[in-house]
């Protein structure tokens, strides 16, 4: 061997060991990255493998029922399945897509509209059996797809308490929170009525499930399921017999409502606006015909009239006025006033609807004299006549727990200087006397003024929910004033002379009293006045007045308090009177409080 | 052919790298058991099939007489460098990569035997280089181009994991061999220089694995994806792993092609850490018989073979397994002897097969022309 030879010789083996010793260093390199992967970070990979191989499905609870104070079932959930697409599940939604409409008929969907969202959505509900079946032997290979227990809310009593009940929908957009069931496909949230108003109590707390998938999405097992805590069911205070005597009573007429109180403790246990509609239609999206329909309803079905209409409570201030008189000691139970048929003031006459004579405020409210609360409001002013309209509960917010409820309006000298930058003036005082004007009253308030009067002089706070206990602060109000004004309040109805006396509940031991009102829609002009002043059934439906009774019942002691309004009903006594009546009846008859 | 025996005495196999070898193999055919949920089809009992018949191979080269093999060199070289053309002109297309070659009995893929025919090439042209020429740039030329023609033709497949392993490979001939180090150096600062055409010439896929192989946290759900999912399995496993069969992320689908390239993250989910050190020690125990063959062997081809195989055989292991550790780019490299796949083990059992045969016949002296 030459010696170039073995210095070729020496140097392959130098290289040889230093590229081996580089081999060497190298693997035991990738043994320190695997330490370090399966050692080091061992925790935080386990994390995400656990991460990637459950995933967490979150379910609706189911949402508590709604029942009346008998029991009867107003709102509940009915288990259905239905088919779930997971757009974030699949990195090809149209395929996925397309996948499953070979598989079961869909409704008519946008399949590339569809792909691009990424929210979560409901192909089909309900789902039949044999879609079920289908689906879920299909199931493997559908990409992104669940088949899910859901359930739907329904309505069972339907029409009838729909004011009450009001109905659930999926949340708008800007409505969608942190909470994770709120953009689930199925979770609907309350958009009216009691639905709304108990949410919280209603909705419970979403459960999950933990499902083991595979990288494409696909359910492999169920590992977990957390169910979640159903929604309280809630008893309310509506009685659903007395409800759905009410409605079919008011269906007699294009548009009208009903508040029935129990005088005791406020509870509400009729809350009834014609007409109405079936929540059901909502649930599920309401179609845009029906929407259509509903919406130009002439007369106001969407609206539950009896917090949200306003009507002008007419002779039903006259009480207010008679009390805050007394108890200014303006007048006293017998002081007469001379009632000619009219009052004049600064050359303006302001008119009765007949002459009485010599009247008190008993048989002023009896036979529902105007001028004798002209006169006395003139006493009063209209600062004490406003404050004891606000203490009777009208002017703000009943604090019943529904949505959407109408403050009315308590005419005074700030409003008006607010609302017209004008000085209160006396005209406007004998005007707010008999309650026309400005002042705006809904039903339940005028319901709960009447149980304010006719109750131990505590403040209640209508309410929906049942046995429900709440502080009743003292109002304040002298007991032989309001025995006086339920004097004459039941002599509207039970004396001979009474603007209401034919219509008068005539069963011994029930009987009812209360005052009647006209809630005047147009004003009558002077000429009119002159000529003749038309009647009701002479002019055009939207400009007759409202008829309004509130009442309660029995007399001796009232348990009900009610407040009916038939819009523009005509005057009164006539329309709106029988109707309290029969109303009264059933509820002294079929409830027992 | 003289017989050299009578010098040395009868050698023969080594049983106990045979032993290693075989080991190895298994820890395939456990993983591919289990990759297929317990069942021995549809990976394992091929798997097992084609490694015997690999095995077979394997002695029957180890017991050629070396020279044989020697002698063969170029032509072997020349076959596939007509193969890898042939590719190119009627490959089939796979995976969005021209890689095989249908020959109706077997697909082939002409860039695995041309790994084993560029090292016997150029072992065999620096065995018969005289001594001293290695200096001259001029003796360099063509071993260069026997290396840079099939990487060219692997560049256009595309198959950039192969190529690199290639020219890895065959530059650890060209190391062992006596290239001066400046030339060396100059070989790197070129391959500087050049990477900006490299990275101009190569397909979006490619370059956005190398893109991901750099921050794969960058896209999770798209090309970060598979290196991801691939460091969770081997993170999960912790020291002992998850049991065998019981590895979700390979379970469940998040490994992609858990039974090729990804089979060491699937080995270190189920059976953790220690599993996978026990196959990166089997590896070292095959490195270190390589290098010591080397280091033994009488004959310049058998020393310059078994240098560039046993590299092979390190470059594509180690590619590999940083690859699913987050180390590498994912090249498409499989993991030597443990993979599924047909041609990657014929290779492995080829290469092993000659270098043995070194191993066999390294008293063998033949001169620098047959």
């Amino acid at each position: 061997m030459s010696r170039r030879e073995r210095r070729e010789e020496s140097r392959f083996t130098r290289r040889t060991l230093l590229l081996a010793s580089a081999q060497g260093v190298l693997m035991t390199a990738l043994l320190g990255r695997l330490v370090y992967l399966g050692g080091a970070r061992s925790s935080h990979y386990t994390t995400l493998s656990q991460k990637n191989r459950v995933r967490l499905r979150f379910c609706v609870p189911p949402r508590g029922r709604l029942l009346d104070r008998t029991g009867m079932i107003l709102a509940q959930d009915e288990m259905v399945y239905r088919l779930v697409f997971y757009p974030r599940e699949t990195k090809d939604p149209v395929g996925a897509l397309n996948a499953v409409k070979k598989v079961i008929s869909l409704p008519l969907v946008d399949v590339h509209a569809l792909a691009k969202t990424k929210e979560v959505q409901i192909l089909k509900e309900p789902l039949s059996w044999e879609e079920v079946c289908t689906l879920e032997i299909q199931g493997p290979d559908l990409e992104a797809m669940s088949v899910e227990k859901g359930s739907l809310r329904l309505y069972p009593q339907r029409i009838p308490f729909c004011h009450i009940t009001g109905y659930v929908q999926p949340p708008s957009k800007d409505e969608v929170t942190e909470n994770p069931a709120w953009n689930l496909p199925d979770f609907r949230l309350g958009k009216e009525g009691a639905e709304k108003a108990f949410e919280e109590l209603l909705q419970g707390t979403p459960g999950y499930r933990e499902i083991e998938v595979n990288a494409r999405g696909h359910e492999i097992r169920e590992l977990t399921v957390k169910p979640g805590v159903q929604g309280k069911d809630l008893s309310l205070s509506i009685h659903g017999g007395l409800q759905r005597y009410v409605m079919e009573r008011l269906a007699t007429f294009e548009s009208a409502c009903c508040v029935v109180l129990h005088k005791k403790t406020g509870e509400v246990l009729c809350l009834a606006s014609s007409p109405s509609y079936d929540p059901n239609l909502f649930v599920q999206g309401i179609s845009l015909a029906d929407w259509t329909t509903l919406r130009d309803n002439p007369y106001a079905a969407l609206t539950n009239k009896s917090i949200r209409g306003q009507y002008a409570p007419g002779s039903l201030v006259k009480m207010i006025v008679a009390l805050a008189a007394l108890r200014h000691d303006k007048i006293t139970p017998t002081t007469p006033i001379q009632c000619t048929g009219y009052c004049e003031l600064n050359g303006h006459r302001y008119h009765c609807w007949r002459t009485h004579g010599s009247v008190n405020v008993v048989s002023a409210l009896r036979e529902s004299c105007d001028v004798f609360f002209y006169e006395t409001a003139k006493k009063v002013g209209i600062d004490a006549i406003e404050k004891m309209a606000r203490l009777l509960g009208l002017g703000a917010e009943t604090g019943i727990e529904l949505y959407g409820e109408k403050s009315g309006l308590v005419p005074g000298k700030a409003w008006k200087k607010k609302a017209q930058n004008r000085s209160w003036t006396v005209g406007d005082t004998i005007l707010s006397s008999i309650g026309q004007g400005a002042s705006l009253a809904t039903p339940l308030q005028m319901a709960l003024m009447m149980a304010r009067l006719v109750g131990d002089g505590h403040a209640y706070t209508p309410t929906l929910l049942k046995d429900h206990t709440q502080a009743l602060p003292d109002l304040g109000l002298d007991p032989k004033h309001l025995a006086v004004i339920r004097e004459a309040m039941g002599q509207v109805v039970n004396h001979p002379s009474g603007t209401s006396y034919n219509q008068r509940l005539a069963i011994p031991g029930l009987e009812m009293g209360g005052k009647t009102a006209t809630s005047q829609v147009r004003r009558i002009s002077m000429k009119e006045r002159k000529t003749r002043v038309l009647k009701n059934e002479e002019i055009e439906w939207q400009k007759r007045d409202h008829a309004i009774f509130a009442g309660y019942a029995p007399v001796a002691d009232p348990r009900f308090v009610i407040c009916v309004v038939i819009e523009h009903g005509g005057g009164g006594g006539r329309v709106a009177t029988p109707v309290a009546r029969d109303i009264l009846t059933y509820a002294q008859q079929e409830i027992s409080l | 052919m003289t017989p050299y025996s009578e010098l040395s005495g009868k050698r023969s196999i080594n049983f106990s790298i045979l032993l290693v070898v075989c080991l190895v193999a298994c820890v395939g055919f456990l993983m591919l058991y289990y990759a297929a949920d317990e069942s021995f089809s549809p990976w394992s009992y091929k798997q097992i099939i084609r490694f015997s018949g690999g095995l077979v191979l394997l002695c029957l080269i180890a017991v050629v007489d070396l020279r044989f093999w020697f002698s063969i060199s170029y032509v072997v070289y020349a076959l596939c460098l007509v193969l890898l053309v042939a590719v190119e002109l009627a490959g089939k297309v796979g995976m969005g990569a021209q890689r095989w070659i249908d020959l109706y009995v077997i697909v082939v893929q002409p860039s695995e035997l041309m790994k084993i025919a560029l090292l016997m090439a150029l072992a065999r042209y620096f065995h018969t280089l005289p001594s001293g020429d290695i200096k001259k740039i001029r003796a360099l030329l063509a071993p260069a181009t026997m290396v840079i023609v099939p990487s060219l033709l692997m560049l256009r497949q595309p198959d950039l994991g192969t190529m690199l392993i290639l020219v890895g490979a065959g530059f650890s001939i060209f190391f062992v061999a006596g290239m001066r180090t400046w030339k060396i150096l100059l070989l790197v600062g070129a391959a500087l220089v050049a990477s900006p055409l490299f990275w101009m010439g190569m397909h979006d896929y490619q370059r956005k694995r190398i893109l991901t192989f750099l921050d794969p946290e960058r896209d999770p759900l798209g090309a970060g994806y598979h290196i991801l999912q691939s460091k969770i399995a081997l993170g999960s496993g912790g020291m002992w792993g998850k049991g065998l069969g019981h590895g979700s992320q390979s379970h469940l689908n998040f490994l992609p092609e858990k039974q090729t390239d990804f089979i060491f993250s699937m080995l270190c989910e189920e059976t953790g850490i220690m599993g996978g050190a026990v196959l990166i020690f089997l590896y070292l125990i095959l490195l270190t018989y390589g290098f010591r063959v080397s280091l033994l062997s009488r004959s310049a081809f058998g020393r310059f073979l078994s240098v560039g195989l046993t590299t092979l055989l390190f470059l594509s292991a180690f590619v590999n397994m940083a690859m699913v550790m987050g180390l590498a780019p994912v090249v498409g490299i499989p993991l030597p002897l443990v993979s599924y796949g047909g041609t990657a083990m014929m290779t492995f059992m080829m290469g092993l097969g000659l270098l043995m045969a070194t191993s066999v016949h390294r008293h063998a002296r033949f001169g620098r022309t047959t």
